[in-house]
């Protein structure tokens, strides 16, 4: 009867974790995995080992700190250390949440993100960002 | 006496900046009342039609960063320049295809400064012809208005900037 007990909670455990791995995998959109898919078919041209994006890479490329423009070393000083809240421009407008929890619209239009990565890697790094970290920082808002 | 005249003068400064101010808000709450009134009205000719797509295009892109700026503030070779080197923008790339970038310059230009049938004469007050001021706080109009309003007005965080003029001005 103990032993009964003890494997019916571990086949809940195991349910539990394989039930919420399946949510967490559903909360990235459609229409984001199109984006994210785009980029991984790109990474895939220039590094053939390449084994798909990562969450705290893109945690990691969002906060780092770069030397090209000293008014905007990181993605983070517009759109602050926290993407569910909003952000700012440099001259004070609102720039609406980069996590897709809390704006569902975002990475949904493939033309507006490399847009807005073309611009905003240029600015911040000095050069055009990678697939692989255009894919990671997708991948990271996608799970915000 | 003659301590007192620099107090006097600068209350006459400040009377003068009140006036200039005021004309200021006028304008701008006409200019966005035009612009209002164009949006609305889905049956003009097609020439407004045009001009309504392409300010719908700057209020768009050039709004997602800042204040879309009325052209009326800068003659039409400021925005020349600044729509020539958008790669380039106050310390940003703000750059976008050709197509939109020569829809939204062309917009700009016709109604700039020196090309808005009816812009104030004023405007353009002090602005050499051969000068193309990049920025509308560098032109003499903007500073003969906001000259006497110390910097920490400018820095406070809910303005941040010069170059946020809602910052000060309350939109509606």
């Amino acid at each position: 009867m103990q032993m009964h007990k003890s494997l019916s909670a571990a086949f809940t455990v195991i349910a539990v974790s394989l039930l919420s791995s399946l949510v967490a995998l559903a909360a990235v959109g459609t229409a984001q995995q199109a984006v994210i898919d785009h980029y991984a078919a790109a990474a895939k041209t220039t590094d053939p080992g390449f084994k798909g994006f990562s969450v705290d890479r893109g945690r990691a490329f969002f906060l780092a700190k770069h030397d090209a423009n000293a008014d905007t070393p990181s993605c983070s000083t517009c759109h602050t250390a926290d993407p569910r809240q909003a952000g700012q421009t440099r001259v004070g407008k609102a720039i609406d949440p980069m996590a897709v929890s809390v704006n569902p619209q975002r990475f949904t239009d493939l033309d507006k993100v490399e847009l807005w990565f073309r611009r905003n890697c240029n600015t911040v790094l000095g050069r055009e960002c990678t697939a692989m970290e255009k894919g990671d920082y997708v991948t990271f808002m996608a799970n915000q | 006496m003659r301590e007192r005249r620099p107090q006097s003068v600068g209350r006459h400064g400040a009377v003068k900046a009140l006036c200039l101010g005021l004309a200021l808000a006028a304008l701008v709450i006409l200019l966005a009342r035009s612009n209002a009134s164009a949006d609305s009205s889905g049956d003009g000719l097609i020439l407004v039609a045009a001009a309504t797509s392409a300010q719908e295009t700057f209020n768009k892109q050039c709004g997602a960063c800042h204040m879309a700026y009325p052209p009326e503030f800068l003659p039409a070779r400021s925005w020349k320049a600044i729509t020539g080197d958008l790669r380039h923008h106050f310390g940003e790339d703000a750059s976008l295809d050709k197509a939109t970038t020569k829809a939204i310059a062309e917009y700009l230009m016709a109604n700039a400064a020196d090309r808005a049938p009816g812009a104030p004469a004023s405007l353009l007050r002090g602005i050499g012809p051969d000068e193309a001021p990049l920025r509308i706080t560098d032109t003499p109009f903007w500073r003969s208005i906001h000259g006497n309003i110390p910097d920490s007005v400018f820095t406070r965080p809910e303005v941040k900037t010069k170059s946020n003029c809602l910052g000060c001005h309350i939109a509606n």
